[in-house]
Parts: C-alpha cells; structure tokens; sequence
C-alpha cells in the first residue's frame, strides 16, 4: 500500500517541542483539523488519548504511531511530524518520540488502517530512513523525505 | 471458463528466523491477509548437529540457528509482489541465500465452516 495515497505536504509538519503527549496531540489535531475540515480535531484528539491509554504506540526507535478509527472519517490519512525535543508517550523503556505518525480512517476501512500501519513501519524500518526525517527542515522537506522513502519499497 | 481467481501456494523459508517480524508487515502491508509459520531446520543444520559421520565435511553446509516456513494461499497476482518484497528484505537485511520462495499451484481451496 503506498503512503504517498495517504499524505499530503498540509500533513507534515517541525515542530520545536511539545509539553507533553498529550500537548502533542492536540498541536497535531488541532492543525489535521485545519487541513482536514470534514474531521473534528476534538473528537481525534479523545480518540488519540483513548487508543493510547491502551497501551503506548511508541517504539524503541523514537517513533510514535498514534492511530484512531473514527465514524466520522469519510477516508484514510496519516499526518507525519518531527518534534526536535520528542515527547515520551508512556513506555517506560522507549525514548522520547521525535517522530510522529498520527493515522485516522473511518471504523469500516479498519483493514486500511493495519496496511498503513504496516507500510509506516516498514519505511521506518529501513536503514537510513528516520536519520533522513529527522533532518527534514521543514513539512514539505518531511513530505518529499516521505515519498522518495515509500517509494523505496515494493 | 471459470472466472474464480487462480491460488497459489506460496512458501518462503526463512534462515534468518529474526527476518520473520519483517516478511509479516510486508504482507501485511501488500495485502496478504494470513499466513501459517511453523519452525523448521535446513538439512545443514540436521547433518551439522546430529550426524556424525559428517562432522569433517560440516563447512560444507550453511550454518544457522534455525528456520522459518511461511506458507499461504494467496490469489495469483499477488506472488509477484510477495517475490519482490522477499527480494527486498533479503537485500536490505539478510546475507547471500538469506530465503528461499516458491509457488505451487492450489487446485481446490475453501475454508471450512462448522
């Protein structure tokens, strides 16, 4: 499944810091609900929190995959940001999480959501790939980093 | 003419089993919906280990912790994808003959139902 389907330039963002996880997340839905009018950031946002109290997305790697289905989505997308003094998102053995993939799909597409899931880790995965984001200046630089890697992968 | 899609049995043997974690998020992530994986052990690691007789001769066989196999049916058209991303991870992860694939033909597939 390609991400390039799934994200747009509107979706990438550099963010300097964050207070917390929970700040984070509402930085990143308050600007997915600018360039996603059609989604309530708020209701994402209580999505966000409720999946992470589940149990923490992050990963040793310094990534975080906060992820939501919602009824109200009408289609997938995923926002991407890197947060130059990463926040940590509860695991008490994984760093701070510097680079953030937020994914939001309706609750009937949930299949699109595990290949998203998929794809994002795979791309993280790959030598090279994260050092490449994370010196990403801007979200246009972050989005052109996220297309030349998709495009890497079968 | 039957216009059912066509399955095949795809099975890839993995020698390094730690490569598994990356072979399920590729089909996870091209479409393969499930996949059956069981332990296994290449004959070199049989003939290193419990015969013997052929202990002088054992740099002749690879030398591994183990295998995987991973099997499943899948329609026709995504083999393809799932030999280039076998391709993929070899390269990207593994060393020369990191896995092996192949293709067998399904003649009548079906889940059962109770």
């Amino acid at each position: 499944m390609k991400l390039t389907e799934f994200i747009r330039p509107e979706l990438c963002w550099v963010l300097d810091s964050a207070e917390s996880r929970d700040d984070l997340l509402k930085q990143l839905t308050s600007r997915i609900g600018e360039a996603e009018p059609t989604v309530d950031a708020d209701l994402i946002y209580a999505a966000l929190i409720e999946r992470e109290e589940k149990g923490s997305t992050s990963t040793p790697e310094g990534v975080a995959f906060p992820h939501a289905m919602i009824q109200q989505a009408e289609r997938s997308f995923v926002a991407a940001a890197i947060v130059k003094r990463g926040v940590k998102f509860g695991h008490k053995a994984h760093p701070a999480s510097d680079v953030i993939f937020v994914l939001v799909g309706p609750k009937e597409a949930a299949w699109d959501h595990v290949r998203l899931l998929a794809r994002l880790a795979r791309i993280c995965h790959t030598p090279g790939a994260l050092k490449a984001m994370r010196q990403a200046a801007d979200g246009d630089g972050l989005h052109r980093c996220l297309v030349a890697e998709d495009n890497r992968h079968v | 003419m039957s216009d059912a899609p066509t399955f095949k049995l795809m099975v890839i043997i993995i020698d390094q089993p730690d490569l598994v974690d990356e072979l399920v998020t590729g089909f996870l992530d091209i479409g393969v919906r499930g996949a059956t994986i069981i332990e296994s052990h290449g004959m070199g690691q049989i003939v290193r280990k419990e015969m013997p007789i052929f202990a002088g001769l054992a740099s002749l066989f690879p030398e591994n912790t183990g295998s995987r196999m991973v099997m499943s049916v899948m329609p026709e058209e995504l083999c393809e994808r799932v030999t280039e991303l076998v391709d993929e991870i070899g390269s990207q992860f593994g060393q020369p003959n990191t896995a092996i694939c192949f293709t067998l033909p399904v003649e009548t597939f079906r889940g059962i139902r109770h």
